[in-house]
């Protein structure tokens, strides 16, 4: 067995944490059973990690073998990488093609390899239809370097593909290209969920027809699926602000005003989809006043929408937040359940910070709007806030529609509101 | 058509039917649940609606009780009944009308004061029950008592 090869399967196998190195031994399915148990996991890791490399060599593990192990180890860990997602749209007037999964295989191979003369690729197939493909990349005179791969996971039945980041960012048009000869996307199959209501005949539901519409409305927008855990998401904004009142400075502005609008929460995906109640079941984490605040973020996000109504919202959330918020967001109410001792209190924190810093695009002022149980604050980094930068070198609007000069703001303290 | 009217149809046979408004449908079906559970002398039915006016519907039965369900949590529940009740015959509230207010256990969180429903209750010359379905296991004893406000509607006997 090459010496590189041994090395990267060493240093792969001392990246899996001990409770999970069995689980990924035994997916990578390349020593058996009885060569695994001769190991004691039990020693120190430099011992074990030792043994195992010295049984891959006996086994005489290749390149293959060895990168096939470091795609399961990032199976595992797939949310430690950023992904970025590609959608392919089909020509016109092109047939869907039947999804062969050897031809895709040997032609994306061949493709890059034709491309780059030295590249790795191997394949790994997943039972939910999904391909992932590890690539390392060298250049015309250098190995690939196999410590700086990128990941593409790639399901057939879809036409989406997921690109993990790396910094090679030259690669991504060839890989791009590769998916060029392979528009193979079937429709997804039509899924046709009933609203999963009690069905005892004598409990009848008066706004049937609704429930059913907003169930489908949330349907498509979400699937069916769980979601994936999203963190946060950020939107960067160009508008003019437009005002009712007589003649607002910013309304008078020439420049469009560029913002960046950043949601962030613990699952921020199935706290969007809760907030549109569809399901009776699911409608107990919820209140009605959701769906209003979910129209308007939704209709945020997917349109170009003024700035006066980003600072509504802020509003619309401040004054939530005052009487009923913390019981509310669903993520919010489930910290208050976990310590119930402190749930008497539901305070708020409204802090509100200004710095002024300079970036390449934009100088932009910092307004950290956090809404949370005063008494997790300093204790749960992990909470529902809505942060809006306005890149604006002039006045400032806080929520509360009062204009404030910058200048004259150093710091403001944190503003307890007790219910 | 859009105002509720407690005389407009004809009853059904020995049948009574319950409409229960309130903005939180979890709660309303727990509610409907455990009412149905009980042992009634006719056949029972549950409506459950938002608010009102009722989508229209040729095939709703006769209502016979008219539930209104605020949820002390949440000023949106109040401000959404007090809508609906616009929407009700001033006939109906001879005793066919009844208020539910839940939540009133857990004070640190009620953005309603009690008072405030004690009051709605009273202009409308309807009684007022408190309910807490996460305390008292389902709310049977609530549920026994609206049964009482059910026998008053006397199911004629068909000639």
């Amino acid at each position: 067995m090459d010496e590189t090869v041994a090395e990267f399967i060493k240093r792969t196998i001392l990246k899996i944490t001990m409770n999970e190195l069995i689980t990924i031994l035994k997916a990578w399915d390349f020593l058996s059973e009885s060569q695994l148990q001769t190991i004691n996991f039990r020693q120190r890791k430099e011992s074990v990690v030792q043994h195992l490399v010295r049984l891959c060599e006996e086994k005489h593990a290749s390149l293959n073998d060895a990168a096939l192990l470091d795609i399961i180890y990032t199976q595992f860990h797939q949310q430690q990488k950023v992904w970025d997602v590609f959608q392919m749209s089909k020509g016109p007037g092109e047939d869907v093609d039947l999804f062969d999964i050897k031809q895709f295989k040997n032609s994306f191979k061949k493709i890059l390899q034709r491309a780059l003369k030295n590249v790795t690729v191997s394949f790994r197939e997943t039972k939910e239809n999904a391909v992932w493909i590890r690539i390392a990349w060298g250049t015309q005179y250098t190995k690939p370097n196999q410590y700086k791969p990128t990941y593409v996971v790639y399901y057939s039945q879809t036409p989406y593909a997921f690109m993990s980041s790396s910094r090679l960012r030259r690669h991504a048009p060839l890989l791009g290209q590769t998916f060029e000869t392979h528009n193979s996307t079937t429709p997804l199959q039509e899924r046709n969920l009933g609203l999963d209501i009690n069905m005892d005949s004598r409990i009848i539901h008066e706004n049937i027809v609704e429930k059913e519409r907003v169930q489908q409305i949330t349907q498509e927008t979400f699937g069916d699926y769980p979601q994936p855990q999203l963190e946060f998401a950020q939107y960067k904004l160009e508008t003019k602000f437009k005002s009712d009142l007589n003649r607002s400075i910013l309304a008078e502005r020439e420049e469009p005003l560029r913002c960046l609008i950043k949601f962030s929460s613990p699952h921020l995906l199935e706290a969007l989809k809760s907030l549109a109640p569809a399901d009776p079941q699911k409608e107990a984490k919820g209140n009605y006043t959701h769906s209003k605040l979910f129209r308007r973020i939704m209709k945020l996000v997917h349109s170009k929408d003024r700035v006066e109504s980003i600072v509504l919202l802020l509003q619309e959330l401040a004054y939530l937040g005052r009487e009923e918020l913390p019981l509310e967001f669903p993520c919010l109410r489930k910290l208050l359940t976990k310590r119930n001792t402190n749930a008497l209190y539901s305070f708020l924190q409204i802090s509100l910070s200004i710095k002024e810093m300079k970036t390449e695009e934009y100088s932009h002022t910092w307004m950290d709007f956090f809404i949370r149980p005063a008494l997790q604050a300093y204790s749960d980094s992990k909470e529902n806030h809505l942060q809006v930068n306005f890149c604006l070198p002039g006045p400032f609007i806080l929520p509360d529609n009062h204009l404030l000069l910058l200048k004259r703001i150093v710091y403001v303290p944190c503003l307890l509101i007790p219910l | 058509m859009s105002v509720l009217r407690p005389l407009d149809k004809l009853p059904s046979l020995n049948t009574a039917t319950i409409l229960l408004v309130g903005t939180e449908d979890a709660l309303l079906q727990q509610l409907a649940d455990s009412m149905l559970k009980e042992d009634c002398a006719s056949e029972l039915k549950v409506h459950l609606a938002k608010s009102l006016p009722l989508p229209s519907s040729v095939n709703r039965p006769r209502i016979d009780l008219i539930v209104f369900v605020v949820n002390l949590h949440s000023k949106y529940s109040l401000q959404n009944t007090e809508e609906s009740l616009h929407h009700v015959d001033a006939s109906f509230f001879l005793g066919k009308v009844c208020f539910l207010a839940t939540g009133a256990g857990r004070e640190s969180h009620c953005s309603i004061h009690r008072h405030t429903v004690v009051r709605l209750a009273h202009s409308y010359q309807s009684p007022l029950l408190y309910c807490d379905l996460e305390k008292q296991g389902r709310g049977s004893c609530q549920a026994q008592l609206k049964r009482c406000c059910l026998q008053e509607p006397q199911l004629p006997i068909p000639r």
